[in-house]
């Protein structure tokens, strides 16, 4: 799953480890989300959305229907 | 961490291997102080029995006689044993389980797959080496001595890499 997260979290001008210590995750685990390598749970999802303020969808894009 | 996700694990500086090597915050929390009771007495319950067996010099066909070496009777070595052997896993549950509790949710999913698969290895490994030794009687009893301790090294061996090779994926 593709995500935003870089970019938002440039905007905000937060480091991998400082949005690690306000998801209270590892810095290394933020990189697995951002980079789309491991996709988040509900929980992890909602508690970024309710960081930069964006509904989820606006955050995560669904691939699922993207053709291979 | 790098932004190159196509590099091989041998081509890492080593910064970034000992970045893959590292212990979380939850290994740190568990395995300090907390984890002291649980080593000791499962050193215990192997080195009690070993060291005394040494110290009588009983022969090799009577290993199951250490209480007697120790002047205890054998039902009561029995219960200690088992409440050591129960108090010991009471303790690693309620360790391993506070320390589940502060893991991420991707340290989770890669201690939880690397566990698994190092688990998986190292049944293998020692079903293998008993198979090894049945075809060698006269190493037989020396293979199976060694068995709990080859199985040990090879699922912590197997752990230890499959996990860097996770987090590899994962995390670089």
């Amino acid at each position: 799953m593709k995500n935003h997260i870089k970019i938002l979290r440039t905007e905000q001008g937060w480091s991998q480890a400082k949005l690690a210590e306000l998801l209270g995750v590892s810095r290394q685990s933020v990189n697995a989300v951002e980079t789309g390598k491991f996709d988040p749970s509900l929980p992890l999802a909602f508690a970024l959305a309710r960081l930069f303020e964006r509904p989820i969808e606006e955050i995560f894009i669904d691939t699922e229907g993207d053709p291979k | 961490m790098t932004e190159d996700t196509d590099k091989k694990i041998s081509e890492l500086s080593d910064q970034e291997i000992l970045d893959l090597t590292r212990m979380t915050e939850a290994d740190k929390w568990a395995n300090g102080w907390r984890a002291l009771p649980t080593i000791l007495s499962m050193l215990l319950l192997f080195l009690g029995p070993a060291c005394i067996h040494l110290g009588y010099r009983l022969g090799a066909d009577q290993w199951l006689s250490w209480p007697d070496g120790a002047g205890m009777r054998k039902y009561t070595a029995m219960i200690a044993y088992m409440g050591i052997a129960i108090a010991t896993s009471f303790h690693l549950r309620k360790l391993s389980r506070s320390m589940d509790e502060r893991l991420d949710e991707v340290e989770r999913h890669i201690e939880y797959k690397a566990t698994a698969a190092a688990g998986n290895e190292a049944i293998w490994y020692g079903m293998f080496m008993w198979g090894f030794a049945l075809w060698f009687p006269q190493y037989y009893q020396g293979i199976m001595a060694a068995l709990p301790l080859l199985i040990f090294f090879s699922f912590y061996f197997a752990y230890f890499g499959i996990r860097m090779k996770l987090r590899h994926e994962l995390e670089a």
